[in-house]
């Protein structure tokens, strides 16, 4: 359609409860209504699915239409009069809602207790099966709930009519309860329209009408990928993601940028208890419309909450014992033994998987304490960007600073044929780390714990935002190598703080864009694999190969 | 060792027949057993509702609300526990009171069985009044039925019994002048508070089970410790039955709150 042909046609107008409202050609009665800020309440429509009007809880009257039409599925047509609400309306969706609760295990929802039920009880009970709200995951984001609210149901007239499908919890990173289904088909739509998966689809008939897979397979043995989507739009807690669906409200929602593949997906981060509780996408789908992978997805709160992680600096005492210590320390100790050796014996294993600021002060070490002797490691490849190098320069190496310690393999540790010292800055322990010619062991963040930015596939460098608490005494890897840079005190060494490191990579970009990418099928993040700290990640990848024979994300 | 001889879910309840003869045969009414499905459960205090010498079983009503209850959730009959330590805790006082009213709700609707039972033989008259959201979720009713005089019944939607709570039930036998001589109360905090405060004005002497956090279960860690009466009592060993009247509710809801983030964070490195 032509432009001045479409403005034409947005000057139409029609009138909702009596004030004038101008629609585009193909609105909805719906769509119409919430530009204009007039609330029709909905369970199966969202602004950024396909409608179907199967909730039938958007009905309106539209004057000269016998009986009501739902304003999801109705255009708008020059001219029209429509009213959004009434008693008769009010009452009729009270019906409505009724008779989709008389399915739904509703008794708290219009108990008069509740309130003080869901204060005390609610915390401790996480339940398999659900049979009312102070046992439900998704209490306080239900949309049934806010409708309950909204029309003042007080009572069910109806017998409620307990479904009785199994509870469906054998797959890697999901539960569902279809007996709180009350079949919108937003998942259904989700999956289908904006990802073009349809992993999912009604089956069964009348009573028996579900939700499921073909066949009813497990979903990692379908077409699912676990990008959770159909969980974000569900107005009921019938699917859940099993690592993060107890928490009920998060303290902060923070959006930051997922950094354990190149693609650097949007993520808001969930925080609790100072700690990473789930990750997912803009509440807006129609925004990203593209499925997550479940790395970024499932991954992140086990992958990083794990009690395993290095808290505490420790090094190396003249006794040989590793001892904790402060970062004052800790950083003396490593500037101390590093001034003994000539650049040329020292090199550093920077990661892809950090973010661009740490990389630029790792480099900086390396270019003013190391001769540039700074490497990365890729599948066992190893990389060095700016510079002309090979592995050569390995056999005079005499310490190796560490930021990936878990991928360097035994047969690349062999090239290092003088090692004497090793200072590992990492996140979990490594096999590596009990060697005894570690001499320090920092702890780092992960990047959901630091600010900064990423530089991603395509050249777009992306925001990175502290979203939870780095446990014990970690700080960022930019902070610890700035930390012996200035420990070593040459006056070439003058990265600072965040702000300076950002404006020397504005300055010289060639620093981050020579960094090896982490291409989207990697199943590591710093050199561990994500399995091995995500039981369930090690099930999907099991039983995807065993399925499909290969990994997507 | 304890292996599972049945299993079956009434609506989150799981019923489990555990193997475990020497506690079939010294487990007497009102005491509980503390299980462990596997090395690394939480221990969860468990009250026994019903025992069989000659099979050498115990019967248990599980809730599943956490990890260690979902490990036991999804267990097969065939499969063993891995600890099922008991009997705990001091025995219920049966003695011929008059009438007695038992309310559960519930794990408590099995609870309250045993103690049901022992009543019934010292001669007393038994009104056992349990609670559910729905009429099918109670469980363990023909038992109940055969050593209750009346059995009576509250759910949340009206559809068996009266709709509302255990108290609702219980303030219409007092209102019609039923006179009861001792009550007890097994269920939920909400539901033990909520009954205790219907018996307080009649000055009925109640008894409530507590069902706070245990570790060890015999009086060592601390962990399950309640104020009762202004008194700091250990639930496994001083009780699990204290005076309703006399429980610092508020304190108790707290400590059962107390390891809610270690609760849920645990969910994210799970995996069946």
């Amino acid at each position: 359609m032509e432009l001045a042909e479409r403005k034409n046609l947005a000057t139409e107008t029609m009138v909702i409860n009596g004030k004038s409202a101008s629609f585009s050609p193909g609105d909805t009665i719906l769509e119409v209504a919430r530009k204009s800020g007039i609330y029709i309440p909905t369970l199966c429509a969202r602004a950024d699915l396909p409608s179907t009007g199967s909730c039938r809880l958007c009905i309106v009257k539209v004057e000269g239409v016998r009986g009501y039409v739902t304003s999801c599925t109705t255009p708008a047509t020059p001219d029209m009069v429509v009213t959004t609400n009434s008693d008769e309306i009010e009452k009729l969706r009270r019906g409505i809602l009724e008779l989709i609760l008389s399915e739904h295990p509703s008794a708290c929802l219009v108990c008069p207790i509740r309130e003080t039920c869901e204060q005390f009880s609610a915390p401790s009970s996480k339940a398999g099966r659900v049979t009312g709200c102070n046992m439900c995951p998704n209490r306080n984001i239900c949309e049934l709930r806010q409708l309950v609210e909204y029309l003042g149901l007080k009572e069910i007239r109806y017998p409620f009519l307990y479904k009785d499908f199994p509870l469906e919890r054998d797959d890697p990173f999901m539960d569902r309860d279809y007996n709180l289904c009350i079949l919108c088909g937003r998942c259904i739509r989700i999956c289908e329209e904006n990802l073009g998966l349809s992993a999912i689809s009604f089956i069964r008939r009348g009573h028996d009408t579900k939700v499921g897979t073909s066949f009813e397979k497990l979903h990692v043995d379908g077409s699912c990928v676990f990008c959770m989507h159909c969980v974000d739009v569900c107005p009921t807690g019938a699917l859940s993601v099993r690592g993060s669906k107890w928490y009920g409200y998060p303290d902060s929602e923070t959006p930051t940028t997922c950094i354990l593949c190149e693609q650097g997906c949007e993520l808001v981060i969930d925080t609790k208890w100072n700690k990473v509780m789930g990750a997912h996408p803009i509440r807006d789908m129609s925004v990203g419309k593209r499925e997550y992978c479940v790395k970024g997805r499932c991954c992140l709160p086990a992958l990083f909450n794990n009690p395993d992680r290095l808290r505490y600096p420790a090094i190396r005492r003249d006794d040989g014992k590793i001892i904790y210590t402060d970062w004052d320390n800790a950083i003396r100790h490593v500037a101390d033994i590093v001034s003994h050796y000539s650049p040329k014996e020292i090199a550093v294993l920077s990661s892809r998987h950090l973010t661009d600021e740490s990389i630029y002060a790792l480099n900086e070490f390396a270019r003013v304490y190391a001769e540039s002797n700074i490497f990365y490691l890729a599948d066992k490849e190893i990389i060095f960007p700016n510079i002309e190098r090979s592995d050569e320069i390995f056999k005079d190496i005499k310490i190796l600073y560490l930021a990936e310690a878990n991928s360097l393999t035994n047969e690349t540790i062999e090239k290092f044929g003088s090692l004497e010292n090793i200072i590992i800055q990492d996140i979990y322990p490594s096999p590596l780390s009990s060697s005894n010619k570690v001499c320090a062991v920092l702890p780092a963040t992960v990047f959901t714990e630091m600010n900064g930015t990423k530089s991603c596939a395509e050249n777009r460098r992306k925001p990175i935002t502290k979203a939870a608490e780095p446990p014990g005494n970690a700080i960022p890897d930019w902070e610890i190598a700035t930390k012996i840079g200035n420990a070593l005190d040459s006056p070439d060494f003058k990265t600072k703080d965040l702000r300076t490191i950002q404006n020397h990579i504005q300055m010289h970009p060639w620093t981050i864009a020579a960094v090896p990418m982490v291409p989207k099928d990697s199943l590591t993040y710093r050199g561990f694999p994500i399995s091995d700290f995500v039981p369930d990640f090690k099930v999907f990848i099991e039983r995807r190969l065993e399925s499909k024979g290969e990994i997507h994300f | 060792m304890f292996e599972l001889i049945e299993k079956s879910e009434i609506f989150n309840v799981h019923k489990m027949v555990i193997k475990a003869p020497e506690i079939a045969s010294s487990i007497k009414p009102g005491q509980f057993v503390i299980i462990m499905g596997n090395e690394y459960s939480e221990r969860i205090p468990i009250t026994v509702s019903d025992w069989n010498t000659d099979t050498g079983t115990i019967t248990l009503y599980v809730l599943e609300l956490g990890i260690s209850t979902l490990e036991l959730a999804r267990m097969k009959v065939g499969d063993s526990l891995y600890a099922v330590t008991g009997p705990l805790g001091v025995p219920s006082e049966i003695k011929n009171y008059g009438t007695v009213v038992l309310g559960g709700g519930c794990y408590g609707i099995g609870g309250i069985y045993p103690i049901a039972k022992a009543c019934k033989e010292a001669g007393n008259k038994i009104i056992s009044i349990i609670e559910a959201r729905y009429s099918s979720m109670f469980y363990h009713e023909k038992e109940l039925h055969a050593v209750s005089d009346q059995v009576l019944y509250a759910t949340s939607d009206g559809s068996k019994g009266k709709k509302g709570k255990v108290e609702d039930v219980m303030g219409e036998l007092l209102e019609a002048g039923v006179k009861i001589d001792q009550a007890f109360f097994m269920g939920c905090t909400q539901m033990l508070e909520r009954c205790s405060e219907a018996t307080r004005p009649y000055a009925i002497p109640t008894k409530v089970a507590l069902n706070s956090i245990m570790l060890d279960g015999t009086g060592m860690c601390g962990a399950c410790r309640v104020s009762v009466g202004g008194e700091t009592k250990f639930a496994c060993v001083d009780g699990p039955e204290f005076d309703g009247h006399k429980v610092d509710w508020k304190g108790l809801n707290q400590r059962k709150s107390a390891y809610t983030e270690q609760e849920t964070i645990v969910y994210q490195s799970y995996s069946h």
